[in-house]
């Protein structure tokens, strides 16, 4: 069974200046002339910023996660931490089940290349072979209603089509635990309906499910338990409209 | 969900970074199907983008190689075949060694939306850049066959060490583009600096020229220069001679040093290359 368990994970990243960016400048020591703020920032070489502090989170089979936050208080991070990108600088992650992350629905496609081909490449991203990432194919024809236009460059395709076929490939791939980055709310009303159709059936067939959102009523939809990051803290966990809640009265206030 | 209790359940992890390091090479190898799949990719938009596709790569190189070597003869007063099958073979590793070293630098940074998507072994992109430059060198097949053929030193191609010389350079180029790709991640610069000493080592290699028309004091570029050492490796089997030993002394010793600050590199700061994109 999937779980997904992080103990008290930090995560810091390097702040890099013009002059520590640079092999020559940090070999020779070099002071640029103009050096301002950030430079001087660097004065004590390592420069780090802390994204998430000491996280402590287990997740169970059958969670439905909704992360909330402000921006900047680490959804994306940690969702990153989640599916295992970030290494954390500090803590443990331990996991099992097969984790796939819908956040750049636009990763691997080439705009001279087609829609066939896009959808294979992607199936090979994902860990497909060349003969099950084929037999997507059909399934993602049925969904987009692009099957007349798949054989054609992806660059000739409108903004909607290209999501459309994006959207439809990501989601047909079956995984054990989903993170997701706020990805619903572009195209039409007629896809949208279609689309949180399909995402619902995904989200079913899946053990562990997170989701970084700002809108309400898609966590509601979706979600069931919240996490409420803050400043890169856990600020709570419960109930998604425990979280939800809290969530509010600190905007306010 | 539950915040999980204060006894802390989990055992630090037993796994060295080295069994990291060696995993991360074994699954990289596993995903052939994913790096030679954006490998090829790479190629394919180098052939949309021009008319001829294929052939265009292959007689843009062929067109240069005639006309230089037409000058190149008269200048070194070496007669046409001697030169053109010098030449040719010079300009065609060379290509290689310069496009894989430069594409080497950006090995990660261009895989940015890869790596930040699912963690992805890191060698993946290591050896999509391999595949990709090594599928450019077959575009050059033809016209190395050719000119072969015409000089008359098919028949007398030293097979046997055109092979192990091609294994050592690829073993050499794999290590050297994961370095150069992780350095150059962290510091940016690195590919401009890489950039100029490329463009400086052409003319420093025994490319154009031959080691012999030197002095005895400048031929020291030559036998200091690992570009220099590679070179021989595949050139001269292909023009019927075994490579010299000082050559293959230098090829290993490179490639011994690159395995060292490989493993020491990697180990330090494989899981540190995500946070530099």
């Amino acid at each position: 069974m999937a779980h997904l368990t992080l103990s008290h994970v930090s995560v810091d990243f390097p702040v890099y200046t013009a002059q520590s960016k640079g092999l020559i400048n940090t070999l020779m020591g070099f002071k640029g002339l103009n050096q301002g703020r950030v430079a001087a920032l660097d004065h004590g070489r390592h420069v780090t910023v802390r994204a998430l502090r000491d996280i402590t989170l287990a997740l169970r089979h059958g969670d439905r996660v909704g992360l909330i936050g402000a921006n900047g208080a680490g959804k994306s991070t940690l969702l990153r931490v989640l599916s295992g990108v970030y290494d954390p600088t500090a803590g443990h992650i331990t996991s099992s089940g097969r984790i796939s992350a819908l956040t750049d629905l636009m990763l691997g496609m080439d705009p001279e290349a087609s829609g066939y081909e896009f959808i294979q490449t992607r199936g090979i991203v994902m860990g497909l072979t060349a003969a099950q990432a084929r037999k997507l194919a059909p399934d993602v024809e049925s969904f987009t209603g692009l099957s007349e236009y798949l054989h054609l460059p992806v660059r000739t395709y409108s903004s909607g089509m290209m999501l459309r076929l994006a959207f439809a490939v990501a989601t047909a791939i079956q995984t054990d635990i989903l993170l997701m980055d706020e990805m619903i709310g572009v195209g039409d009303q007629t896809f949208l309906a279609k689309a949180s159709r399909r995402l619902e059936n995904l989200m079913n067939s899946v053990d562990i499910m997170v989701l970084a959102s700002h809108n309400e009523d898609i966590l509601r939809k979706f979600c069931d338990k919240g996490v409420l990051l803050s400043e890169g803290r856990v600020a709570a966990t419960g109930s998604l409209d425990e979280c939800l809640q809290i969530h509010r009265s600190q905007c306010v206030s | 969900m539950t915040p999980s209790a204060s006894a802390d359940p989990f055992v630090p992890s037993a796994t060295s970074q080295w069994s990291l390091l060696w995993r991360d090479i074994r699954e990289s190898i596993r995903l052939w199907r994913l790096w030679t799949h954006l490998g090829w990719g790479d190629i394919l938009k180098q052939y949309r983008r021009s008319f001829l596709g294929p052939i265009w790569l292959t007689l843009n190189s062929m067109i240069f190689i005639v006309v230089f070597s037409l000058i190149g003869a008269q200048l070194f007063s070496l007669p046409l075949g001697t030169y053109l099958s010098y030449f040719c073979l010079g300009h065609v590793y060379f290509s290689f060694f310069s496009s894989t070293i430069n594409e080497g630098c950006q090995t990660y940074i261009a895989s940015e939306a890869f790596l930040k998507q699912a963690p992805y072994p890191k060698m993946v992109f290591v050896f999509r850049v391999m595949w990709r430059n090594l599928l450019m060198l077959a575009h050059s097949a033809p016209i190395v066959l050719g000119v072969l053929w015409w000089t008359g030193l098919l028949w007398k191609v030293q097979l046997g060490w055109w092979v192990l010389g091609v294994a050592l350079m690829v073993t050499a180029a794999t290590l050297a583009v994961a370095l150069l790709g992780a350095l150059a991640a962290r510091f940016r610069d690195v590919s401009m600096i890489v950039q100029s000493l490329m463009q400086i080592a052409l003319f420093v290699t025994p490319v154009m020229w031959q080691a012999e028309q030197l002095t005895e004091r400048a031929q020291l570029v030559v036998r200091w220069n690992p570009l220099a050492a590679f070179l021989e490796l595949l050139r001269a089997p292909l023009l019927g001679r075994a490579p010299s030993s000082a050559a293959l002394v230098m090829a290993t010793a490179v490639i011994t040093l690159l395995a060292v600050i490989y493993a020491l590199a990697y180990v330090r700061v494989r899981r540190r290359i995500v946070y530099w994109l």
